[in-house]
């Protein structure tokens, strides 16, 4: 089934960098901080650019199957079983990434500003939004992205006011690969879970409005680009506020950092920082939720507005369970999982692809 | 709006998170003021003065303001904090503390040990500020209470304005933590003392730390004036003045406007540290006058420059006697020169530093007259 919308590469831009800009933004400097030092942001960067390469991949195994989605074309590529297959498990995928947003928005909110709401208040708000925020087409979903991409500026500027602090100490980045370019490299595989988002594209390459030309890929590249820079800032920025031991004990540096922040008026910036940085999670969820239940209305063949409030249902139950149970599983399998889904899958596609040449006609020309 | 909306808003009103979080200002007991002691025993006491606000019915509402000294004892902080919250009605509320002092029992033992409980709870008021007392806590702040009529504020405006005019390094609750987990910086706290003379409590200098505890050696405000314009970190003021002999004027005030410093770290027998450091400065009081012959500014220039690099050498022979790094020259080791820091780290690498500061004083101004 051919999809109707049709999106431009602008809206790429603000759809993608919606989603990867996202629940992990807070502990980003402390996670890279534990496998790579003071190092952190250069094993961002390279993270960055293996990221743009595995884009420019999708992009070109999407470009044989204009105008469809991973969960139409899997099955053009795999045949009709192993294809539903596939498409299962990636809806699986998303939606145990959607419980670990989630699980962890729930978790960061209740220990920074809300201690004494109880956490299912929390999870309710998160599902009753997810609802109302996924049930709706592409346009409306971009609209509303494009229109919240202000808040991640306001968080670039938020994080300005740091530089008013006379703690600020740029040794602290020094030595340049003290921590050698063999853990370096190791550590970008952990630095890759900030990225996660990028194999959204999957699905949504297919309503991009001229998917064959280099065009379409420019809103991906730029995007990728924002999200690196981005990330990379704010990785350094805690790195020259707090000493290395320290970092080490302290799960959202860049909360830490602004909870102490203080101008004229006002105080206790990260309050600001964490009501502006929900949004954003909420679109990633939201981008989220879109892309997962047009995977269950297609496999299941029912309309969109039923699968979003099944997958809305099913994260809702999970995410509480897991949380409840403490049962803290998911982060290490989601190391794994977007490692196989965001980067391993889409290359064997691409190469099953290439070699038995699969196109599209083959299935969809003779209706 | 349509009755699908509707519908919604009513679901989602009694989710709405502030309810469950609000923390009425009427039910809690703000503490402006803390202090910590440490008795043979090896408890803590808390001393804290509590701010009430009792807002009457009688009188239209009007609101009187009323300060309480309270004191709770325990084997850590927080059950100490639990003590107080048992003798006074309503929430003992810490977190809004301004000012925290350490009685000196307390900074000599490990210090992070107090102040772990606050940096877990996010309502704490990172920007607070931290001073050592010579005596306990507890002496000062009932001090405060009975004499000083805005207790808690005092202390903290205090402490402020001598950061202001650069004579104690800036540091709150937020930036001590990062020196206390830096293992190539140390740092210094305001040192407050009661003056029985005048019955006040008054900053007597910096108290130097080496590692989490207090040296128990303690700097002038001068010397430590000194030491920040070493560190450039001096605030937008620092006045200092230097006794000249008789022929020469008694005394001159200047105010440092700029520093530029070089450091050259270097590995002999021990790790040489050649500190050069240039002061802009302007002079502010010189009885003599005649600041416009040339002759006269080389002379001052000189006079200023050979007593500071003297200062100097006392004050770095001070903190090497205390292994206080203030200056944070193993966080430049580790920085620049990872291969030396690898031969001295330790806890005691400052034994192996020697430093060699120079100070050379250039007068760019004399106010308006010359």
């Amino acid at each position: 089934m051919r999809v109707k919308s049709r999106i431009s590469s602008v809206n790429l831009f603000f759809l993608l960098v919606q989603t990867m800009i996202g629940v992990g933004l807070l502990s980003l400097p402390h996670q890279t901080h534990e496998s790579a030092g003071s190092d952190g942001w250069i094993s961002i960067l390279i993270s960055g650019f293996f990221i743009q390469l595995i884009v420019l991949l999708i992009w070109l195994l999407c470009r044989n199957f204009p105008n469809l989605t991973l969960f139409d074309f899997s099955k053009v590529i795999l045949g009709e079983i192993s294809g539903t297959v596939l498409n299962f498990l990636y809806i699986i995928y998303l939606l145990t990434v959607i419980c670990y947003i989630f699980i962890i928005y729930a978790d960061t909110l209740k220990r920074w500003i809300l201690p004494e709401t109880p956490a299912w208040i929390l999870f309710l708000i998160t599902f009753v939004l997810l609802i109302y925020g996924s049930i709706c087409n592409i346009k409306n979903v971009v609209s509303l992205f494009s229109l919240l991409f202000i808040l991640i500026l306001f968080l670039f500027f938020i994080t300005f006011l740091v530089y008013g602090d006379p703690y600020i100490d740029v040794r602290y980045l020094f030595p340049i690969g003290s921590s050698g370019g063999w853990n370096i490299l190791k550590s970008t595989s952990d630095s890759m879970i900030p990225f996660i988002g990028f194999e959204t594209l999957l699905i949504y390459f297919a309503f991009i409005k001229q998917s064959k030309t280099i065009s379409a890929l420019k809103g991906v590249f730029l995007a990728v680009l924002f999200v690196t820079i981005f990330l990379t800032y704010i990785v350094i920025l805690s790195t020259v506020m707090l000493s290395p031991e320290e970092i080490k004990i302290t799960p959202e540096p860049v909360l830490y950092i602004l909870s102490a922040m203080e101008i004229r008026i006002l105080s206790r910036l990260d309050l600001i920082f964490l009501s502006f940085w929900g949004l954003i999670v909420f679109t990633t969820i939201i981008s989220y939720t879109f892309s997962a239940s047009m995977g269950i209305s297609k496999l299941i063949h029912i309309k969109h507005k039923f699968a979003v409030i099944l997958s809305g249902t099913f994260v809702l139950i999970v995410s509480i369970i897991f949380y409840y149970m403490e049962i803290t599983l998911l982060e290490k399998w989601l190391k794994h999982l977007s490692f196989i889904f965001g980067i391993i899958i889409p290359i064997l596609l691409l190469l099953i692809t290439i070699i038995f040449k699969r196109e599209v006609a083959s299935t969809y020309g003779k209706k | 709006m349509g009755k699908n909306e509707l519908f919604l808003i009513l679901f989602i009103l009694p989710l709405l998170a502030g309810c469950w979080d609000e923390r009425l200002l009427k039910n809690s007991r703000t503490v402006y003021i803390s202090g910590f002691d440490l008795d043979e025993n090896g408890d803590y006491q808390t001393t804290s003065i509590i701010r009430d606000m009792n807002i009457s019915e009688s009188s239209r509402g009007e609101i009187s303001i009323s300060n309480e000294l309270v004191t709770g004892k325990g084997g850590s902080i927080k059950e100490a904090s639990m003590t107080i919250d048992q003798s006074v009605p309503g929430n003992y509320d810490p977190a809004k503390g301004r000012t925290l002092i350490l009685g000196i029992d307390t900074a000599k033992g490990d210090i992070y040990n107090v102040l772990d409980s606050l940096y877990r709870d996010p309502r704490v008021d990172l920007n607070a500020k931290i001073a050592v007392t010579d005596d306990s806590a507890n002496e000062i702040i009932t001090h405060l209470s009975e004499n000083e009529v805005e207790k808690g504020e005092y202390l903290y405006e205090l402490i402020y304005s001598s950061e202001i005019h650069s004579e104690i390094q800036d540091i709150t609750l937020r930036s001590i933590r990062s020196y206390l987990f830096d293992e190539g910086k140390d740092f210094m706290l305001p040192y407050l003392s009661k003056d029985e003379e005048d019955n006040e409590v008054k900053i007597n200098g910096t108290a130097l730390f080496h590692d989490h505890s207090f040296t128990g050696q303690f700097l002038s405000t001068d010397e430590s004036t000194l030491l920040l314009l070493f560190m450039e970190t001096q605030s937008k003021k620092a006045l200092l003045t230097e006794q000249l002999d008789k022929k020469a004027g008694g005394s001159v005030s200047y105010n440092v406007k700029s520093v530029s410093r070089k450091l050259k770290l270097e590995k002999e027998e021990k790790v040489h540290a050649d500190i050069m450091l240039q002061l802009d400065v302007e002079i502010v009081d010189y009885p003599p006058d005649h600041l416009d012959k040339q002759e006269m500014i080389n002379f001052l220039e000189n006079r200023l420059s050979k007593i500071l690099t003297e200062k100097a050498d006392a004050l770095f022979k001070k903190l090497a006697a205390n292994q206080s790094d203030v200056l944070g020259l193993g966080r430049e080791l580790i920085a620049f020169h990872p291969s030396i820091w690898k031969e001295i780290k330790g806890e005691n690498y400052y034994e192996h530093i020697l430093v060699n500061p120079k100070v050379k004083v250039n007068v760019r101004s004399s106010g308006i007259i010359l």
